[in-house]
């Protein structure tokens, strides 16, 4: 289990990261979720030692994160971090030696991961040849190729696309399975949403948010309806709670407060004289990060 | 500890991997053997320095016998002059040659003025070294003639030609010994070629070890190698990846200086750089020149590690390769200075500003040797400025790896000095 309790970190009058606490089990995917500079890649620097916390301690299995346990890690970046004049073979070679792996297992593990991710044509390739997906392939390799415990992985899908972004979250799950931790950031709503079990929303270094992605969704109230049918936009506009109302097409999208207001305007439309369609729709996590963020900008 | 070696062999390889190592090892191969070999090379390629003439001499004032002994000595760099007596006419001596273009004319008559006077009779262009030693022999044999006019002996002729037998014997206040005084040679060559190879290993190694460190902080592989090895592993690396190089590459220079040398005393000729060798390298220039190799090696390997450290410090603070290049600036000044000083050290002899410079850490490397070669300072004055390297070289690390722990991982050059003072302080 990793154990993040009261990290802070600021750079001059910058808070970075803002007393910052959180678990992450054995086979669990957990999702840091933030703006750019919301401090994602600076909790994932100090996790593995590149930054000291100004206060606060990391433990991984109840015991501080140090140089002894760095095999145990896996770290990807969110830029390249890569030897551009190097081979395929010899950067990850490279990599996994740091790491302590011997060679022969290095030379297994490689063709293994090749072959899974069809980039075995690349082997001797040099880094600079490579396309972007798959010079990042490469970095995930070099991150997982010595079986890593904690597996962090800061924006993993940049450069990917739809096709290799699904085979890496299915190798990410099968290595969760398989009880590895997984910590990945991400801008990107939709890989969090289909992809963690629990999720951090960082802004300006804070948690604001936390928990199954289910908890989330059921703690935050707010719903959508679309409906449409011969309804009253001045009667739906007169119900309290009601957010917003947008027409689109013949259809109206409603947020609203809570489930409460959405029997209310059930109770209406209800009456109407035609009713083609109702329809109430959680907030997606999009909706949910926004509308978060909107709030604490405008305190 | 693996890590640190895997990281020195693995920076060792890239270096020694690369196509430029490669490339400029073979330009410099060729450029040694081309020196030890550039008579035969020469030779090869032909000119008039090798032209086969016959010396033939008509001698009209009894000196053949030494013309010929004397043309002998003369013979160098693969020529030979085979030289004749005639004992006729000159008129028949110039049809010899006319009728033959190889043949020069020697034609040595008595002078009452100067001795002895020549003239010489070809019917091609007589090479510039084939006429001066003619004219060495002749001048030689005039002086014979007038000394041994003056009545003096063989004996007395052999002490007149002999040098005077001069011993420099210096006086060590240090330690109460006396040491011979080979300074005008070594300062004339050695120490000049010790320097200019110390200073162009120096400003090797200062670019080397930033350029690698920026490239690993440019392409963003530093924070992957931090979160598996601590900083001062990898400052290590860098430091003992480039000393090796280096020594490597110093090691591959005596290589090529040996199979060069191999491949040229299997001819029985000798070569100009033979004879310089031999000029300099006196019994006593290598009797003192080993005498204090062990401090010149360690003096080499603490200046060079500090020089490194100093680089890989500034390598780190920077962002890009731009920034390291201007950041470098002043230590490339600090070895430039510490050249022109040893240079001027030879000029201005016995300077106080000199001496109290070779005690000044990254100088005195250059600066102490030479003083020590010209007689100037002591051994143990050398060695107490080695003892200054060595601390101000502790000092350096153990300051530098506060910086360079934070200037590795760092991308912003804003507040850089406040950010290195904060991480001087800084005491983890």
């Amino acid at each position: 289990m990793l154990k993040v309790s009261h990290l802070s970190k600021s750079y001059g009058d910058l808070k970075a990261v803002d007393d910052l606490s959180f678990e992450v089990q054995d086979g669990e995917i957990y999702g840091l979720l933030g703006v750019n500079g919301a401090g994602k890649t600076t909790t994932f620097r100090m996790i593995v030692g590149l930054l000291q916390p100004d206060c606060g301690e990391v433990l991984l299995n109840d015991k501080k994160i140090d140089y002894s346990m760095a095999s145990q890690i896996g770290f990807l970046t969110e830029e390249r971090s890569l030897f551009t004049k190097m081979t395929v073979e010899e950067q990850v070679y490279y990599f996994a030696r740091l790491k302590g792996m011997k060679k022969k297992e290095i030379s297994i593990e490689l063709d293994q991961w090749l072959t899974r991710l069809e980039i075995q044509e690349y082997k001797n390739k040099r880094i600079k040849e490579l396309s972007k997906g798959n010079q990042q392939k490469i970095q995930f390799i070099c991150a997982l190729i010595h079986h890593p415990k904690l597996l962090l992985l800061d924006e993993p899908f940049t450069g990917l696309d739809p096709f290799n972004v699904t085979v890496l979250m299915s190798i990410l799950k099968e290595l969760a399975r398989e009880g590895t931790m997984i910590i990945f950031s991400s801008h990107r709503m939709e890989h969090v949403e289909v992809f963690c079990d629990r999720l951090l929303i960082l802004v300006e270094g804070k948690n604001i948010l936390s928990g199954t992605l289910k908890s989330i969704k059921e703690d935050f109230q707010k719903k959508k309806i679309y409906l449409s049918g011969k309804v009253s936009f001045k009667q739906l506009k007169s119900i309290e709670g009601v957010e917003s109302i947008e027409k689109k097409g013949n259809e109206y999208v409603l947020e609203v407060a809570s489930s409460k207001v959405v029997k209310e305007v059930f109770h209406i439309v209800k009456q109407s004289e035609v009713l083609d369609k109702f329809m109430v729709e959680d907030a997606s996590l999009n909706d949910i990060f926004v509308s978060k963020v909107g709030e604490l900008k405008h305190e | 500890m693996n890590n640190l070696w895997f990281l020195v062999g693995s920076s060792l390889k890239k270096k020694i991997k690369s196509k430029w190592f490669i490339g400029i090892n073979l330009v410099i191969f060729l450029l040694i053997f081309f020196t030890f070999h550039m008579s035969d090379i020469i030779m090869v390629f032909g000119g008039d320095y090798k032209e086969e003439r016959k010396i033939v001499v008509l001698d009209k004032a009894f000196v053949y016998p030494k013309f010929e002994e004397l043309m002998k000595k003369e013979e160098s760099f693969d020529i030979t002059y085979p030289i004749s007596y005639l004992s006729s006419s000159l008129e028949e001596a110039l049809q010899l040659v006319r009728k033959d273009s190889s043949v020069i004319l020697v034609e040595i008559l008595r002078d009452e003025h100067h001795y002895i006077k020549s003239t010489i009779y070809s019917s091609s262009n007589v090479a510039t070294i084939t006429k001066t030693a003619i004219n060495n022999t002749l001048n030689t044999i005039k002086k014979e003639i007038a000394i041994s006019e003056l009545g003096l002996s063989e004996e007395v002729l052999s002490k007149i030609y002999d040098e005077v037998p001069l011993n420099y014997q210096l006086l060590d206040f240090d330690s109460n010994e006396t040491r011979e005084d080979t300074s005008n040679v070594i300062v004339s060559v050695v120490v000049l070629v010790f320097i200019m190879i110390s200073f162009f290993i120096i400003i090797h190694l200062v670019q080397m070890v930033g350029a690698e460190i920026n490239d690993e902080k440019t392409n963003k592989t530093m924070e992957i190698i931090i979160s598996d090895v601590p900083p001062k592993i990898h400052f290590l690396s860098k430091l003992l990846s480039s000393m090796f190089f280096n020594m490597i590459q110093v090691g591959l220079f005596g290589v090529y200086g040996f199979v060069s040398t191999i491949t040229r005393s299997s001819q029985t000729n000798s070569s100009f750089i033979y004879e310089i060798l031999n000029t300099v390298m006196t019994k006593e220039v290598v009797q003192s020149i080993v005498s204090i190799l062990p401090v010149l090696v360690v003096f080499f390997i603490i200046t060079l590690l500090t020089y490194a450290m100093l680089s890989a410090i500034l390598a780190s603070v920077t962002t890009n390769i731009d920034d390291f290049q201007q950041l470098q600036t002043p230590l490339m000044l600090l070895v430039s200075l510490g050249l022109y000083l040893s240079i001027f050290a030879m000029i201005f002899e016995g300077s106080f500003l000199v001496k109290a410079f070779s005690y000044v850490p990254l100088l005195s490397f250059m600066l102490s040797p030479t003083l020590y070669f010209l007689n100037q300072i002591s051994m143990t004055s050398l060695i107490l400025s080695m003892i200054v390297s060595i601390v101000f070289m502790f000092l350096v690390y153990h300051f530098g790896i506060r910086i360079y722990q934070m200037g590795i991982l760092n991308y912003s050059g804003d507040h850089l000095w406040s950010k290195m003072w904060k991480a001087l302080k800084n005491r983890d």
